[in-house]
């Protein structure tokens, strides 16, 4: 037990060591990015911290890397890592690590959002909360056959109110009504159209009364700073590209710790470039792949990228 | 002279290493940044990197202090652990270590100089040239059955016909007017200034303030067009030392200025530095160490930064930008001193 805990301890410590260097050197990059703009002292400083988090935050998995490589390196000097690897299999050492895999799997998938929510940090921060006044935001609402585009105009949250609202409602493809108001406002988790003008295929009327719609329906993205959101409720159906790139994500993760914790890599004089640049060439292959969008065969495309990962980590795992 | 080699190999590689991994991973963020503005993928992969890429000789510039520092502790870490450090003070007098640490600290300001002077201020030239093309460029994402042009237009297709690039099945809806348009089949073409966009038989609705109507169509032809047309503007990045003294606008003065305080940071840093590499002592105070020095570098930094941030708003004048910047510098510099003064 005193040896997993051990593990788990330098594990961590090199988490935090590569945490506190990374963040030393966005740190300064960042402050210097913004010593030229108009910013008050203060500012600067909690911009310049905000920025930091932001970038690093663009590639999370970056950090997991360079902690897996500190703890490579400082075990290997002092032979630990030779009596770890005596006593555990690299898969037992996977199975450590795999808790902070998952951690820096579910950073990397969220990143998007987490960095979404730093952006709006930071805008709050340089507006005032009290003058968020987003132009506009476009949702496009995708619900089985049917397809519900929503644009706000105006819109502000402290004040609870949005200048305009044009709502176009389909199904099957089928034009089915378009509703617009100018008089809206936002009363608990609904927004309240009234006297809305219904435009139909046969019809343009105006209505006298009012017109509801749920803020459930926009998920959070009602209150982020993204001026324009697809949404779907085929959420729960599972996504083949995006479950093709999670597995390939999680895959390579493993393949990093394959790559330093194997037989050849713990000897006290194994090359650290070589393994380093190992490690960088599958970050830059995953990071490419993932980049790469094709019209025909996407599927197949991401399927080899998963393959190739996947054999390459079998090999790892059978040499030992 | 071969342990001399190999202790400057060691400590050279390190940096080198060190100053590789971080600027692959300020490059990968500069990449994603730019990603964000929407290109088509296609292009935008290579596009982007190549861009990218002038900003590298800058950013080795501003992170240079910080590597150097990193890259000391790690070559004081490793030659504790295997004892080398023992090795290398019983065959070298410390005067020889400190000739072989200031060659390579003459060498690295040398770069450091060049770089920034010449390298750095070739390449951000190219950077604003590439930059403002890149920017005037349509920002089209093309992908997932998706066109989206931020703020103009975003078209959903059911299927794309791969012989005539005809779409099919389309919901498109045009931000800026607040219309919609459903239509069986949309032709586009895209030059530099325009993109033509033909919706064959159809509805066009308009539901907004301006105009509230639905009509069917045969034939309909939206255009949209390239208005971005921003022209280059040089700042101060884009000119040596030299320049920047001989420039009319102050604030490009105040920037040269700051390239001598920046360069001194890197002095101060290599002073730190040189103490850091030979420190003997036991793995658990090498880290707290370590994190001592990081911290007060990081406070001196920041003080720097504050003390630039008073110059630039008018608030320091010259000399006393100089007085403040140094005295800062000193002190951080005898803070550290005293600290390894035993050592």
């Amino acid at each position: 037990m005193l040896f997993y805990k051990f593990i788990f301890i330098k594990i961590i410590q090199s988490i935090i060591l590569g945490a506190l260097i990374l963040l030393s050197v966005l740190y300064i990059f960042s402050i210097i990015e913004l010593l030229s703009q108009n910013y008050e002292l203060t500012d600067t400083l909690v911009i310049g911290l905000i920025n930091t988090i932001e970038l690093l935050m663009t590639i999370p998995s970056i950090l997991l890397l360079m902690s897996i490589i500190l703890f490579w390196n400082n075990l290997k000097k002092t032979n630990e890592l030779i009596i770890i690897r005596h006593y555990l299999s690299l898969k037992k050492i996977m199975l450590i690590y795999s808790l902070f895999i998952l951690i820096f799997a579910s950073l990397e998938i969220n990143k998007n959002n987490l960095n979404s929510n730093i952006k709006y940090l930071k805008e709050i921060y340089l507006k005032g909360f009290t003058e968020t006044e987003i132009n506009q935001k476009v949702f496009f609402n995708f619900n089985n056959q049917e397809l519900t585009i929503s644009k706000f105009n105006g819109l502000n949250i402290k004040k609870r109110i949005i200048a305009e609202i044009s709502i176009y409602k389909f199904k099957n493809d089928i034009f089915e009504k378009s509703i617009f108001s100018n008089e809206n406002h936002i009363i608990g988790n609904k927004i309240v159209m009234k006297n809305p003008n219904i435009v139909t295929s046969q019809s343009i009327k105006d209505i006298k009364g009012q017109y509801v719609i749920n803020l459930e329906e926009f998920e959070d993205g009602f209150y982020s700073n993204l001026d324009k959101l697809n949404l779907s409720n085929k959420k729960e159906l599972v996504n083949p590209i995006g479950l093709l790139k999670k597995i390939t994500l999680m895959i390579v993760l493993f393949a990093y710790i394959s790559v330093f914790i194997s037989r050849e890599a713990i000897n006290k004089n194994a090359s650290a470039l070589k393994y380093i640049s190992i490690s960088v060439l599958i970050f830059i292959y995953s990071f490419v792949t993932s980049q790469i969008y094709l019209e025909s065969y996407h599927i197949v495309f991401h399927l080899s990228v998963l393959l190739t990962i996947t054999f390459y980590l079998y090999k790892n795992l059978i040499n030992e | 002279m071969k342990l001399k080699l190999y202790l400057t190999i060691s400590y050279v590689k390190y940096i080198v290493l060190m100053l590789i991994a971080f600027l692959l991973i300020i490059w990968l963020t500069q990449i994603i940044r730019y990603m964000e503005l929407g290109q088509s993928l296609a292009i935008q992969l290579s596009h982007v990197t190549i861009i990218t890429s002038y900003l590298l000789p800058n950013a080795i510039s501003t992170i240079l202090p910080i590597i150097i520092f990193i890259a000391s502790c790690f070559l004081n870490k490793h030659i504790n652990q295997t004892n080398e450090l023992s090795i290398i003070s019983m065959y070298l007098s410390s005067k020889n270590m400190n000739k072989i640490i200031l060659l390579i600290y003459g060498f690295i300001l040398v770069i450091h100089i060049f770089n920034t002077e010449v390298i750095s201020v070739n390449a951000y030239n190219k950077y604003k040239f590439k930059e403002i093309e890149f920017r005037n460029q349509f920002k089209i994402k093309n992908n997932k059955n998706e066109i989206y042009i931020k703020d103009k237009i975003n078209l959903f297709y059911e299927k794309k016909n791969q012989e005539n690039s005809i779409l099919e099945k389309v919901t498109t809806y045009l931000i800026e007017e607040n219309i919609v348009i459903v239509s069986e089949q949309v032709k586009y073409n895209q030059s530099e200034e325009e993109i033509l966009f033909t919706f064959i038989k159809g509805q066009r609705i308009s539901s907004s303030n301006t105009e509230k109507s639905f009509t069917n169509f045969d034939k309909l032809e939206y255009k949209i067009y390239n208005n971005s047309n921003d022209k280059i503007s040089f700042d101060k990045d884009n000119y040596n030392f030299i320049q920047l003294l001989e420039n009319d606008n102050p604030l490009y003065k105040k920037a040269a200025h700051r390239k001598l305080i920046d360069l001194l940071f890197l002095i101060l840093i290599l002073t730190i530095s040189r103490k850091l590499i030979f420190i003997n002592e036991k793995s658990e105070k090498l880290i707290a160490n370590y994190t001592f020095n990081l911290f007060m570098i990081l406070t001196c930094f920041t003080i720097l930064a504050f003390i630039t941030k008073l110059f630039i708003s008018d608030v320091l004048t010259v000399i006393m930008f100089y007085m403040g910047s140094v005295t800062i510098t000193l002190i951080t510099g005898i803070l550290l001193r005293r600290r390894y003064a035993f050592l």
